[in-house]
Order: C-alpha cells, then structure tokens, then sequence
C-alpha cells in the first residue's frame, strides 16, 4: 500500500501574549490508504492541530506533510482549497451544516464546488449518499429541523459528495448521544471497508474499538502509535 | 451550480429580511433621488433648449433710444444679420385683483401675426390683441390674479390710469419668472398703447445672425460693430445683451440649481454605500462559519466572494426595481413643476437611454464597490481563521487611547459602561454609523445657518434702507405738491428727493487702447440704475464690502484730486461686471448722452440690481427729481403697507400720479421668494439623508444585538431585565447621536461657510456672510437623539422579547 498521509518532523508552535506554546513537537506520522486512524488525548495535547495539518487547513511551523504525494504544507491557498474540496472529506464536532440550504443542498453544494461530478448526476449521487447514510427522507429539511445524529449523517455525507479517498472527522461524536455516536462509528468503519482512509479525533475511549490503528498524543507529541488488535 | 449558489445568496439575504430591506430602502432611496434629478434635468435642458430654438431666439438685443419701422430694413441689409425685428418695451404699473399695484412691464410688437424673432404665442384668448385689450404672459397671470375678460387698471409710466381688457394669455419662452421677479408681463397693440397715453416707437431691436455658429466673442464683436454702425445713424444705442446662441437665458440658473441637487445625490449614493458597506460587513462576519466550511469542502475565495457579490447585486437590482419607476414619475410631476417655473412647454418625456443606464450603473455599482472590501476581506480568510470567526473588533478592544478612556470610565454604572464599551466593540461600523448621522446632522445645520443667513442678508438690506416707502413719479409732476401732501400725515417724519436714472455703463474702455481689436471699445452694458441722493442723505446706509459711503471721508487711494473728482460708490453687481475696477478707480457712463467719469469711493452690498450712488451728481437743471423718500414712525410690514395704501390714495385723490410706491419689504420680495426656495430644496434634501442615517442607525443596532445574542441571553440569565437591556441599546443609539453631533457642530461651520459663499457669488454676486442659527446646534442634539431613539424601537423590541433559552441557542 502507497503511503496515504505522511509527516515528517512537523512542529507547531503559537505564540500567546509573546508566550511560546508548542502545539506539536517534531511529529513523524506515517498512514496508509485504507487505515482507520484513531487520534486519542486530553483537550489541548494536539490532536485537532494533527488533524488540521492534515487537512491543510493549518500550515505547520517546520516539517512536511505530504498527502497522497502533494507537499501541502507549501501550496498555494487557493489551490489547497479546490485540492481539499477532491481529495479530503471533512466532518465537524459541530456539523457546520448552512443553515440556509437544505440537507439534500448542503450535499450538492460540495459537488458544485469541486465540479468533480457531472452537473447532470449531482442530485442522483446526493440523493444516493442521503440514502447510505440512512435519511433520505430528510433531504429536503433544513438543518435546523434535523436532531444532533442527523445532522452529523448529512455532514458525512457531504463530507462523500466529491468521493474523496480521505475522511477526516473532527470529533464526530462529541455532540452526540451514545446511540447516535455507535451509528457514526459504524458508519465511518462502513465507509473504511469501502476503502476510504479515515482519520478520527475523538475523546470516546471507544473509538479504538473500530479503528485499525490508534495514537495517543500528550503535550504535542506522539506517545502511543500501534495497531489495533483485529 | 448556478442554483444552490443563488439560493444561498438569496436565502442570507432573506435570513437578513430586515436589514436587506433597509439597505434595499436607502440603495432605493439614493438612486431614486438622483434619477429624478438626472430625469429631470436632461428632459428639461432638452425641451428648455428646443422650446427656445422654436422660438427662433435673439442672438443680440440692442436698447436703442427711439425708432421706427424704417430701421428695420436697414438692419436686414447689413453683412451677417439674418433675422430683424423690434418691440417696444415700456413699463408701468398694474393693480392685481387684489388690489395690490404691481411693476408692469408692457410689450408692443409692431405685427403679431409676422414676428421674426423671439416667437410669442397665444396660449389661450384671442390673438392679437385689439385696441383696449391686453394679453398676459401666461406665468404672470398668477401674479396678477386675474382671469380672462377682468377689466384691468394700469397706469403708464408718466402716472397715467386706463383700463383694459385682458382677454388672452401668451406665452413668451425666455422671460425672467413672473413670480421670482414680482412683476407682470403684459402685450398690447400700438393703438392701445396710444390709448393709454404713450407715444409709439419702437427701443428694442433684436437681430439673428445668418451664421448660426458664431461664438460668443465673435458676436460680441459684431454687436459692437452693429452698436456703433447704429450711433453713425444717428442712433442712440443705451445697451445691447449678446445671447449664447442655442441656449436657454435660464439655462445657466438651472444648471446652478441641478448642481446643488445632484451634490445632494451623489451624498445620498455615498451614505447609501457606507449602509451597504455596513450591512455585507455584518453579514460576513456572521458568515465567517459558513465560508470557512465552505472553503473546506472546496469553495475558492472566488466562489465565495461571488456568492456575496451576488447578494450585492440583488440589493442593488431590488433597490432599482423600486427606484427607476418611482423616479420615472416623481420625476415627471418634478419636470411639470418646473416648466411652470421656466416657462415651456414639454413635447416629450422621453429620458435618453443612456441616463438609465447610468442609473443602473450606480444602483449596482455603488453597492458593488462598497461591498469590495468586507467580501475580499472575509473571502481572503483562512479557514482557520474562518471557523475560529476571527473578531478583530473585539480581540483589540482597549488598545488605542481613546479606549483606554473609555475603559477608565468607571463612575458610570456597569449597564452604562457596558453600553458603552459595546458602541466601540466594532471600530469600524461605529465610526461608519456616526459618520453618516454627523453628516445628516451637520447638514440639518447648514440648511437652518444658511435660512439665517438669507434671512439677514434681507434683514440687512431693509435696515440699510432708512425710507419707510419709496415713491416713483414722472419729474413732470410737481413734486412740491406731494411733499406738501405727504408732509401733513402724521404718520410721516420726513421726505427727501432724490433723482433715479438708468445709465450705459462702459465695461472695457481700458481696452481701447490696449486691444487690438479697436472695435470692443464700445461695449455697453445695461440696466445700471444710478441713484443720486442729497447731500448728507441718511435715507440710506448701505452695509459697506470696501471703502466709505458718500457722506463720510474717503478711505480709498485715490488716483485723482479728491477736489475735482465725481465719488460715487457703486453696488457689488456693478463691481461683478467690471472685474478689473479697484476702489478709488474710475468708472465711465454715459448719462442722458453726456459721457461722465466717476471715482469710485465705496463697494455697497445691494440685493436689487447693479446700481450707482452719488450726492448730488445730476446737479443739473434737466434732470429733475423723480423719487422721493419717506420716512415713517410705523415700522412693521403691515402698518408701512397701509400708509402705502394711504399714500396712493391721496396722490390718486389729489391728481398726482405716481408711478411706483414700495416698502422696504417690498424691495427684497424676490430675493427672499429666491431664498426661500432654496431653503426648501436644502431642507427636503437634508431630510432625506437624514431618512438614509436613520436607517443605517436600525441597520447598525439591529446588527449590534444580532452578533451579541449569546451574550445578551448571558446578561439576561444573569438577571438583566428586558428593560435594562433595551435601556443599554438607547444608550448606544445616544451615544452614537451624541457623538454626531458633536463632529457635526464642527463640520457645518466649513460647510456652511461654503453654501453661503457659492450662494453668494450666484444669487447676489458677492459672499453671503455667514450667520449662525445657535437655535439648530441646540435643537439638533434632542432631535437626533430622539431620532436614533426611534431608530432602535425595533431592536429594542427585539431584544426585549428575547428569552434566555433562545438567545443562548442561538447561533
């Protein structure tokens, strides 16, 4: 298997009130197309930054982060965001659904977008998305109309519009109920046998339980890297 | 694609009803005010110039002395004349029916049914008129109150009472307005005229040339060729008057008046530009969320900033959708009214294409460019910074001094200085809001200083004149008489004589040996009334711009013996028109065709026309007196304009005729109708910026109490009331209307400084000196406060119906 993510001596380093704070210490990471990544620690260790680097959403201090053989650490912004928008799905704690489009528009508006899908298919593949992810029947609600685990499916299955090979979920279950949360788990291990890499963040500590690796992180560095027992 | 991003743009916008609607409102109101004046003004420079161009108009109007018919045909075979004709002008007075007597000005064409030039047409009645009839021109007709078949009394100008018929209205394109002038315009044949007891001949000769491309300068050159061809004839030539060809005599003082108008509209575009600039920044900073997530699942800062631009767009279309129609007919109803105020007839309210397009240029192009920088700003965000809705506002709150101020209030209560600490949250916003309501303020300000300052101009002129009444009469009559007459009223302390004549003033004698072109040395220029007074004469006591009046010791560096020379002290008019004349300078006019030089001692600020004054210049025994002052124990308006009725009461009673009787009220009638006009114009245009800055107040608050819910339902959950929450809004609106006004004391001075100094220069050629209204600086405070108070009723109503729950859901 072909490396999927890779981090190479990665810092990130803030600076508050002129006091530095290391977010992440001279990480090496390295994730193959298909793992089922868990990213485990206590608020502020990190984890978030990791995921953020990853996304490109965040630019690292020093180091490389390559994903799926682009230095994204140095493209351009505008680039980075049409890069993202093909080849990483992103799911949020909070959903960050638009609270003015519908759940089947929320979908479609990933598509129109990346203009990866055909004008012609958008709806269809929407629909079919709303249907694996099991409410097809609300794709005409507004997200305010939506409960919690709902909203989160939705945000998945935007996160599938452009049918990236990576999803990377920001605590996904965070704001859910434990029932909601167990579906979202499966989900994502549903979407992982379908062959997409998945990295998680999550506080759940059951969240090693689907993942085929976990990492714990403490102060900004890695502690724990090891395979998940099948 | 094109859907789901207009349905987000449309769906924002939506979601933000009552703000888009305000910014709608103001982007309406903006363009709709500068489309009724763009509509207007190109419909009426265009029918103003075609009405006058069918008139087929003057290109030079000479004032001869007295001729006939014969001249005519003379002046047809001179090099270059294309057009001839002639009219006789005389002017007398005429009593309106209410009994008031009116300055009549009294025209008699030779052939009614064959006039060359200056076309006048019957508007209704018969045509022409016949002996005992008198047509009026149609804009007068509201001046004299009379209606078709009223007999009429007019007197001529030696006194002389006759009664006519008016049996029809005409219409004379390129008149001065009736009603500004106070005067009324009337035509009759030469057999009435006759009847009235005036010679006939003609002393207007009005010619056109072959040439219609001539420009000004070459046909003042021939004017000055035909004024002397004409005194080799024999001729006495008073004056003559070179028109622009093509364009309309009221043509500059429309363009005047469309210039203050569209400054006001260009004003009201700008403040429009700040709401929406206001309004796409909240937005955007509520949005910060969504383009974040948008951006990450793709969206480029291209994409984004379309969506918002799209938004921008639609305000701008839905602002125009209101506004092009609404301006298309105010306009209309705007045009009506000033063609009654300039005398023509609209054939067409056709409005080029090329004004509707620029009104949708601005209506989109205005919110476009003001939306720019919120739109690059947010859509240039990172995604980190996006999500994490970066809050500049805020992250630096207490860093400048002025903060650091406000922060230190701490005798104030928390509520108070909470409100307060919010005003300044978002810099930019508050500064945009109160810059708007400063504006509004400060020209609310400047419209009342400059009513003041008209008012005084006009105070000051009828206090300059010393003369309860001023009577007019023919010298022939025995002025003795009516001293005697009016010297046993008891009403009546004093009369004095003094002699009015109209005289030829020389504007480029200079030239004549200095200018190559030796046929400019004899222009003329007309209506320059000299006024000689009695010696020591306190009737009047002109305000003096420069120099000293007649009676006090020359101030001025003279350039002759103050023994052998002629002092006179002339009117700001008279110095407009000889740009070159310093005080102590001469001045040359032809008097009775005796050529005389004056030294000019002293500049007078007059209100009426360009006039000189001397002390017993006309010593001679040919110029007899044909004035005569008064001066009262009454003082109030009422009580002079009964002596005057009085006064035309007895002279009629005892055979004296008298031509003209005024008060001082009387004198500065059209000045003031003049000035009150454009009092009213500023007034209506203040009221709608004003309109536009209370919007941007509902726009501002609204917006404040959007971003601040959360912590509103904090406050409230902490146990603020309604009442205090909504007590802090009127805080903030205070604030900001406190804070306005303040700038705004200080900007109306320069403002108010510079309306009063054009006005000046274009109404009564010299500067207005400014006079504050300390009334309006006091009142103004109240009245924005009060306006901004009922600006934020309805997010005071909002926040007073937020409930906790909802506030700290919200999101």
């Amino acid at each position: 298997m072909s490396n999927s993510i890779q981090l190479s001596n990665v810092s990130k380093r803030y600076r508050t009130n002129n006091t530095p704070f290391i977010a992440l210490d001279r990480i090496d990471l390295s994730l193959e197309q298909g793992d089922f990544v868990s990213i485990v620690g206590k608020s502020g260790s990190g984890k978030s930054t990791l995921l953020n680097l990853m996304s490109g959403i965040d630019q690292p201090s020093s180091g490389q982060v390559i994903v799926n053989g682009i230095d994204i650490a140095h493209m351009k912004t505008n680039f980075l965001d049409a890069w993202r928008g093909k080849n990483i799905g992103l799911v949020f704690q909070f959903f960050q659904l638009l609270p003015t489009l519908t759940a089947l528009e929320n979908i479609l508006l990933a598509m129109d977008f990346c203009k990866v899908i055909s004008a012609a298919k958008r709806v269809d593949r929407a629909r079919c998305l709303l249907q694996r992810v099991g409410i097809s029947d609300k794709a005409n609600q507004f997200p305010s109309l939506l409960s919690g685990g709902e909203k989160q499916r939705v945000a998945i299955a935007r996160a599938l519009a452009n049918d990236p090979p990576i999803i990377l979920a920001d605590e996904p279950t965070g704001n859910l109920d434990s029932a909601n949360a167990k579906s979202i788990f499966g989900l994502l291990t549903e979407l992982n046998h379908q062959g997409k890499t998945i990295v998680l963040v999550s506080h759940d500590p059951d969240c090693h339980l689907y993942s085929n690796r976990s990492i714990h992180i403490i102060d900004g560095r890695i502690t724990v890297n090891q395979k998940n027992a099948g | 694609m094109f859907n789901r991003l207009w349905t987000k743009t449309w769906r924002d916008l939506w979601q933000n009803r009552s703000r888009s609607l305000l910014v709608v409102l103001s982007i309406a109101l903006s363009t709709f005010t500068l489309g009724v004046i763009l509509n207007s003004y190109a419909v009426l420079s265009r029918e103003m110039t075609q009405n006058f161009l069918r008139s087929n108009p003057t290109a030079i109007s000479f004032s001869v002395e007295r001729f006939d018919k014969d001249l005519l045909s003379k002046m047809k075979n001179q090099k270059g004349v294309g057009e001839v004709d002639a009219r006789r002008l005389t002017s007398g007075s005429i009593r309106t029916n209410t009994g008031e007597w009116k300055t009549l000005l009294l025209f008699v064409v030779n052939d009614y049914n064959n006039i060359r030039l200056n076309i006048i047409k019957t508007d209704r009645g018969t045509w022409p008129p016949k002996k005992g009839q008198i047509l009026i021109e149609r804009q007068a007709v509201s001046v004299l109150k009379a209606s078709l078949g009223d007999t009429i009394q007019l007197k001529n100008i030696y006194g002389l009472s006759t009664q006519l018929t008016m049996t029809g209205i005409a219409h004379d394109v390129g008149l001065p307005q009736a009603e500004w002038e106070n005067v009324v315009y009337g035509y009759v044949s030469i057999d009435t005229l006759n009847l009235m007891g005036v010679d006939f001949y003609f002393n207007q000769l009005k010619i056109s040339f072959d040439n219609q491309q001539l420009s000004e300068s070459e046909m003042t050159a021939e004017a000055s060729n035909y004024a002397r061809w004409l005194e080799n004839k024999g001729y006495q030539v008073n004056g003559y008057k070179v028109a622009a060809q093509g364009e309309h005599p009221h043509a500059n003082i429309t363009d005047g008046m469309f210039m203050i108008q569209k400054v006001f509209a260009i004003l009201c575009c700008f403040l429009s530009a700040i709401l929406v600039f206001n309004l796409m920044s909240a937005i955007l900073s509520k949005q910060l969320g969504q383009i974040g997530v948008m951006k990450a699942i793709g969206a480029s800062s291209k994409q984004i900033s379309r969506i918002y631009y799209r938004g921008v767009v639609l305000l701008g279309l839905l602002g125009l959708l209101i506004s092009l129609p609404c301006a298309y007919f105010v306009g209309n109803l705007y045009i009506d009214k000033l063609t009654l105020m300039m005398n023509i007839d609209i054939s067409s309210y056709r409005i080029p294409i090329g004004i509707i397009l620029l009104q949708i240029l601005i209506g989109i192009g205005i919110p476009i460019l003001s939306a720019y920088r919120p739109i690059r700003k947010a859509s240039q965000l990172t995604i980190k910074e996006s999500l994490l809705e970066y809050d500049p506002g805020v992250d630096t709150l207490g860093n400048s001094s002025f903060e650091k101020l406000i922060l230190k209030l701490d005798f104030l209560t928390h509520p108070l200085r909470l409100a307060i600490r919010n005003s300044i949250r978002q810099k930019g916003r508050f500064i945009l809001t109160t810059g708007v309501l400063m504006i509004a303020t400060a020209l609310l300000m400047a419209s009342f200083n400059i009513a003041r300052t008209m008012k005084q101009v006009v105070a000051v002129d009828r206090s300059a004149k010393q003369w309860a009444l001023k009577i007019s009469f023919d010298p022939t009559m025995e002025l003795i008489d009516l001293e005697r007459l009016l010297n046993e009223m008891t009403e009546i302390i004093n009369t004095e004589s003094f002699k009015r004549v109209n005289v030829s003033l020389f504007i480029n004698d200079s030239e004549k040996i200095s200018n190559k072109e030796s046929h400019h040395s004899h222009n003329y220029q007309m209506g320059v009334v000299l006024n000689d007074l009695q010696l020591n004469s306190n009737m009047l006591s002109l305000p003096m711009i420069d120099g000293s009046w007649l009676n006090e010791p020359f101030t001025a560096e003279l350039t002759q013996s103050s023994t052998t020379i002629s002092p006179v002290v002339v009117s700001q008019l008279v110095m407009d028109r000889l740009p070159r004349l310093k005080l102590g300078g001469t001045i040359k006019v032809e008097i009775a065709g005796q050529i005389k030089i004056l030294t000019v001692i002293g500049v007078a600020q007059n209100i009426g026309y360009p006039s000189i004054y001397s002390s017993e210049l006309l010593s001679e025994e040919r110029f007899k007196s044909n004035g005569l002052f008064i001066s009262s124990n009454k003082q109030s308006k009422k009580e002079l304009n009964q002596l005057k009725k009085e006064v035309i009461s007895l002279a009629e009673k005892h055979g004296l005729k008298l031509r003209n009787v005024v008060t001082p009220w009387d004198a500065s009638q059209v000045v003031e109708g003049h000035f009150n006009i454009i009092f009213s114009l500023m007034l209506l245009l203040t009221a709608i910026v004003i309109f536009i800055a209370a919007n941007g107040i509902i726009l501002t608050m609204t917006t404040n109490i959007s971003e601040r819910t959360r912590e509103l339902g904090v406050l409230k959950a902490i146990g603020a009331t309604g009442k205090v929450l909504a007590s802090m809004v009127l805080t903030e609106a205070s604030l900001i209307a406190i804070l306005a006004w303040v700038f705004a004391c200080l900007v109306t001075l320069p403002i108010s400084y510079s309306v009063a100094y054009w006005l000046g220069i274009l109404l009564i050629k010299t500067p207005l000196e400014l006079t504050l209204e300390p009334i309006i600086f006091v009142i103004s405070l109240p009245a924005m406060i009060a306006i901004t108070g009922l600006a934020s009723l309805v997010p005071m109503r909002k926040i007073m119906k937020l409930s906790v729950k909802n506030s700290l859901l919200y999101e």
